[in-house]
C-alpha cells in the first residue's frame, strides 16, 4: 500500500525528514539532467545500495515496478520511435513495420526508462522511509500553515482507508450478484464507475461531516499559534553535514547536466562506437566460467 | 466523592433538530456535579446522543435546530463560546470510532487533541505511554489507526479524549465494540480515573449490567423527555423498570419476576448480589432438586432443536476443509479450521476483536478463496465456481450497511440483486413485493436509502438480500449499537426465517442473544476453533470462553455458581432459570 513508513534504525532514517526529501530531490535533478545510461545507472545503483541499506524489501519495490511496467514499456517505446531530440548521425538497427530503430535512439530510450524508473522509485523509497508525520512537519517548517497541514495529513492518512473502502464495496456488491468483469472494457469501465460511484461519494460526504466533528471536539482551532507538536524535527550536525555534502551534488549535477556533455547519451554511444563496451562485456563473459 | 461544584448545568432546554417536527429533547433540566458519575441511558432515538451533543456546544454550534433553554459548562453559557474552548473542558467520545479517527498513526492520533490545546510535547509523551499501555495499544503505536480491529479502533478513540486531559469525559457507548474483557477493562480504567483524579464521567450505555454497580447516578430518557434520574438502587426498584425500554442486568430481571412469585426477595445488582440472594431463596424454599433438573432438561430439549451436527448423517451444505487464510500482509487470519454446516441450523460465530469471524464467513460466498484447504458450498469447490455463482444460495449482509447501499431509491435497491441474477420482470416485481411486505418496507419504497436511519438502512440491506431467495444467510454483526429492543426484534426476525427453514449464521459480541437464539456456537479465538457445539454445551465451558476474552450471560454465572445447591450448569436465559426456579422451589 502507498505511503506506508517502513520502520529501520539506520543512519539513514535517522536523518531529518528535511534531509530526505532534499535528497530526493538531487536524485531527481540528476536523473532529469542525464540522459545517459551509463550515468544513469550509476545513480539507480545508489537506490539499490539505499534499499538495501534501510533493509526495506526488495519485493515491494519490485511489485511497485511491476505495476508501473505497462506505463514504462509505452514510456521506453515512445522514446525509442519518437525520440525528442535530433541526432547527429544515426545507425539503422532495424526496420519494424515501417519504423527505423535506430541505434542512437535505442541508448537514448534506455536511458530515458532509466529515468522514469528512477525517478519513481526514488519518490517510493523516500516516502517508505519517512513517516507522513514527518512530511507535514517539513511542509510546517517550510512555512505552510497548520490548517493546511493537517488537511494534508488527514487525506493521507486517509488514503489506504479509501483504498480499502472501495475494496468493500466492490466485496459488498458482488455478494449481491453484481459482476464488474465484463470483457468490454467500456462496459467494465461503467458497471465499476457507475456502481461504485453512489456508496463512495455517500460514504466520503457523511465522512467530511464526522471528520469535522471530530477534530473541532478536539480542540482544532483552538489557538493555532500556540499549538505544539508532538514530534518536534531538528536539524542536527549529520543532517547539515548530510545537506551540505547534497547541495554540492546537486550543483555538480546541474553543472554537468546542463552546461556540459558528459552525461548525455553520447557517451555510452562514442563507447559503444569505439568497442570499449563490447571489449568489457567479452571480459566479462570470459569471467562466467572462472566464477 | 462528588463535589458541591456544579459542572454541567442543563435547564429548561429544549431541542429540535431543523428539518424535524417533534423534539429530540424535551424539557430538560439537569444539574452535573463535580467529580460524578453519571450513566444516560434508553431505547434507540430516546435522546441519548442529542444530549450529549449540548454538553460540549456541537448543539447549537454544529448541529442546526431549534435551542430553547440555556446549558452552562461551569459558567460559560455553551451558546457563547465555540466548540474547541468548550472541548478543552468537556472531551467527547463519539459513538463510533472509525468516523473519529483521522491521524496517520495510533501515536499521532493520541496526540492530536493535546497538541491544539498547546499542551508541551513532554507531557504529551507521558500521557502517550500511560493510555498506550492500559488500552493495550502499545505494540500498535505506528500503525494507521484505521487497520486496526474494531475493539482497538475504540480503544484508540477513547485514547485521543483522554490524552487531552479534560475534566469532563463524555464518553457515548464507549465500549459497543468491545469484547466482554475489553469492556471491563476500559471501565476499570474510568474507574481510576474518576477516583484519582476527580473526573467527571457521564456515559451513555445500553448495557447495564457492567455499569450500573459502577456509577453514582443513572439517567433515563424515553422519547427525549427525562422519565429517571437517580441512584442506581432506586432504578432497579422502579415499579415501571419494564416500561423504560431498557437493558437491566439479567440477574435484577430475573428477581424482578420472581418477586411476584416470593415478595421476600431482594433485588441485585451484580453477580455477587444475586449469589447471595439466590442461596437464601434456595436454602431457605427447599428446592427440589430432581424437578430442577428435569424441567431444565426439557426447556433445553425443547429450545436447542435446530442442532445437527455429525450424528445427523446429512450432507453439510457447507464444509470447509483444513482452511487457511493469509492476508498479503502476512497476518495468518484463518488456521486451520474444519467445519461442517448443516441445512436449518442456527449458528451464533463468537470471538474476540480479531479473531477472523469475518475472513472466515466471507469464504462461505467466495468473497475470500482459501490460502490452504479447501471450502465447499452446495457440494461445489468455492475456487471453481463464480461469487454471482454463489451469491444465489449464500445471502451476506456486511457489518456496514452502507456500504452495501448503491441506488438512490429503495425499490431500485431491492430489485438490485434480482437483475444480476436475470430474472424476468413480473417475478422481480412478485420478489420486491414478498419482502417488502415481510419487512414492512411499503412506506419508504421511494424513499432514498440514504435518508434512512442506521437501522432502517439494514433493513433495506437485509430485504435486498432476501428478495435473492439464498438458502443461508449471513449476518455480520447486526445488533452492535443498537438497543435490546430493536436487537431482540432483529434477532426474532432471523429466528422465523431459520423456522422458516433457512440457514442462519450470525457473527455477534452480544453472548445473551446468541444464547437466546443460535442453536450451534462457534468460537473463534486467534483464527482457530476453539470450541464448536449445541448452545449449552458451549457456553458452559465458562474457562475456555475466558481465554478467549469471552463471558457467557450473566445468569449462565449464576446458574454455574449455584451449581451446588442443584441448579444445573445448563441454563443460559432467564426464561430457563425462571421456570427451574418457578417450578423446583417450594411453597411458592
Amino acid at each position: 500500500m502507498a505511503f506506508e513508513y517502513v520502520k529501520g534504525d539506520t543512519l539513514f532514517h535517522k536523518f531529518d525528514p528535511r534531509v530526505k526529501l532534499l535528497l530526493a530531490a538531487t536524485i531527481i535533478i540528476m536523473a532529469v539532467g542525464f540522459t545517459d545510461p551509463i550515468w544513469l545507472i550509476i545513480v539507480f545503483s545508489f537506490l539499490i545500495f539505499l534499499i538495501l541499506y534501510c533493509k526495506l524489501r526488495p519485493g515491494e519495490i519490485v511489485s511497485f515496478l511491476k505495476n508501473l511496467s505497462p506505463l514504462a514499456a509505452m514510456y521506453f517505446i515512445f522514446n525509442l520511435l519518437f525520440p525528442m531530440i535530433k541526432f547527429e548521425e544515426t545507425t539503422t538497427l532495424f526496420t519494424f513495420l515501417g519504423f527505423v530503430v535506430t541505434l542512437e535512439a535505442l541508448v537514448w530510450a534506455i536511458g530515458a526508462l532509466i529515468r522514469f524508473v528512477t525517478i519513481l522509485v526514488v519518490i517510493r523509497i523516500v516516502l517508505m522511509l519517512t513517516p507522513i508525520r514527518d512530511i507535514i512537519l517539513s511542509l510546517v517548517k517550510f512555512r505552510l500553515p497548520p490548517e493546511f497541514a493537517i488537511a494534508m495529513s488527514i487525506g493521507l492518512a486517509y488514503l489506504p482507508v479509501l483504498v480499502d473502502e472501495n475494496r468493500k464495496i466492490k466485496e459488498a456488491l458482488m455478494s449481491k450478484g453484481w459482476d464488474y468483469r465484463f470483457r468490454n472494457p467500456i462496459k467494465r469501465f461503467r458497471a465499476l464507475f457507475m456502481q461504485m460511484l453512489i456508496p463512495s461519494i455517500l460514504n466520503s460526504m457523511r465522512r467530511t461531516e464526522d471528520i469535522a466533528l471530530a477534530i473541532t471536539a478536539r480542540g482544532f482551532g483552538y489557538n493555532l499559534r500556540a499549538r505544539t507538536f508532538l514530534h518536534e524535527i531538528k536539524y542536527t550536525k549529520k543532517d547539515y553535514v548530510a545537506s551540505v555534502i547534497l547541495i554540492i551534488i546537486s550543483a555538480l549535477a546541474i553543472y554537468i547536466g546542463w552546461f556540459t556533455n558528459l552525461a548525455e547519451y553520447t557517451f555510452t554511444l562514442t563507447l559503444l562506437k569505439s568497442g570499449v563496451i563490447q571489449s568489457i562485456i567479452q571480459r566479462i563473459m570470459e569471467l562466467i566460467p572462472w566464477i | 466523592m462528588t463535589g458541591e461544584n456544579i459542572v454541567i448545568n442543563v435547564e429548561n432546554v429544549t431541542f429540535t433538530y431543523s428539518g424535524s417536527k417533534t423534539p429530540a429533547l424535551t424539557d430538560i433540566n439537569l444539574k452535573i456535579r463535580e467529580g460524578e458519575r453519571v450513566l444516560i441511558t434508553g431505547h434507540a432515538g430516546a435522546g441519548k446522543t442529542t444530549l450529549c451533543r449540548l454538553f460540549n456546544g456541537l448543539i447549537p454550534h454544529f448541529f442546526r435546530g431549534k435551542l430553547k433553554g440555556d446549558v452552562y459548562v461551569k459558567e460559560y453559557n455553551t451558546k457563547r463560546y465555540d466548540v474547541s474552548f468548550l472541548s478543552h473542558m468537556v472531551g467527547m467520545l463519539f459513538q463510533d470510532p472509525a468516523s473519529q479517527l483521522i491521524a496517520p498513526t495510533v501515536e499521532d492520533e493520541l496526540a492530536f487533541g493535546a497538541e491544539n490545546y498547546g499542551v508541551p510535547p513532554e507531557e504529551i509523551r507521558r500521557r502517550i505511554e500511560i493510555y498506550l499501555e492500559v488500552l493495550r495499544l502499545k505494540e500498535y503505536r505506528e500503525q494507521n489507526p484505521h487497520f486496526l480491529s474494531g475493539g482497538q479502533q475504540q480503544a484508540c478513540a477513547l485514547g485521543s479524549v483522554l490524552v487531552m486531559g479534560s475534566e469532563i469525559l463524555v464518553l457515548d457507548e464507549p465500549t459497543s465494540n468491545l469484547d466482554p474483557i475489553g469492556t471491563f477493562q476500559v471501565f476499570k480504567l474510568l474507574n481510576e480515573l474518576s477516583q484519582r483524579e476527580r473526573k467527571t464521567l457521564i456515559l451513555v450505555e445500553h448495557k447495564l449490567e457492567e455499569l450500573l454497580p459502577f456509577v453514582d447516578r443513572v439517567i433515563v430518557l424515553k422519547k427525549g423527555e427525562m422519565v429517571f434520574d437517580g441512584k442506581p438502587y432506586e432504578l432497579i426498584h422502579r415499579e415501571d423498570l419494564e416500561e423504560l425500554g431498557i437493558r437491566i442486568p439479567q440477574v435484577t430481571a430475573l428477581a424482578r419476576r420472581l418477586k411476584q412469585k416470593i415478595p421476600e426477595i431482594s433485588i441485585p445488582m451484580t453477580l455477587d448480589e444475586a449469589y447471595t440472594t439466590f442461596e437464601k431463596i434456595i436454602t431457605k424454599k427447599n428446592i427440589n432438586r430432581e424437578k430442577c433438573e428435569e424441567v431444565a432438561k426439557n426447556y433445553i430439549a425443547n429450545k436447542y432443536t435446530k442442532y445437527k451436527g455429525e450424528a445427523s448423517g446429512e450432507e453439510p451444505i457447507i464444509e470447509t476443509v483444513n482452511l487457511t487464510h493469509i492476508y498479503p500482509g502476512g497476518t495468518v487470519a484463518i488456521r486451520d479450521v474444519s467445519l461442517k454446516i448443516y441445512d436449518g441450523e442456527f449458528i451464533a460465530i463468537i470471538g474476540q476483536n480479531g479473531s477472523g469471524k469475518t475472513t472466515l464467513v466471507k469464504h462461505f460466498n467466495g468473497l475470500l478463496l482459501p490460502t490452504e484447504g479447501k471450502v465447499y458450498v452446495f457440494g461445489k469447490d468455492t475456487t471453481e465456481a463464480s461469487i454471482i455463482e454463489l451469491s444465489k444460495n449464500v445471502g451476506y449482509v456486511f457489518q456496514n450497511p452502507d456500504f452495501q447501499i448503491c441506488t438512490r431509491k429503495v425499490r431500485e435497491e431491492l430489485e438490485f440483486g434480482l437483475r444480476n441474477l436475470n430474472l424476468p420482470e413480473e417475478e422481480i416485481e412478485k420478489r420486491v413485493e414478498e419482502v417488502t411486505k415481510a419487512l414492512h418496507l411499503e412506506d419508504v419504497l421511494e424513499e432514498n436509502p440514504f435518508s434512512l436511519s442506521k437501522g432502517e438502512r439494514q433493513k433495506v440491506v437485509v430485504a435486498s438480500i432476501l428478495a435473492m431467495k439464498p438458502k443461508v444467510l449471513i449476518v455480520d454483526e447486526p445488533t452492535t449499537g443498537q438497543d435490546y429492543r430493536t436487537s431482540r426484534d432483529m434477532m426474532d426476525f432471523y429466528k422465523k426465517l431459520n423456522d422458516e427453514g433457512k440457514t442462519i449464521i450470525v457473527i455477534t459480541h452480544d453472548m445473551e442473544l446468541a444464547a437466546e437464539y443460535a442453536s450451534r456456537v462457534i468460537v473463534l479465538n486467534y483464527g482457530r476453533v476453539l470450541l464448536d457445539g449445541p448452545t449449552p454445551e458451549v457456553f458452559t465451558q465458562i474457562e475456555t470462553l475466558r481465554e478467549a476474552f469471552l463471558k457467557p450471560p450473566q445468569v449462565t454465572l449464576l446458574a454455574d455458581k449455584l451449581n451446588k445447591y442443584g441448579i444445573p450448569k445448563e441454563i443460559l436465559t432467564i426464561d430457563a432459570m425462571y421456570e427451574c426456579l418457578e417450578k423446583s422451589l417450594g411453597g411458592i
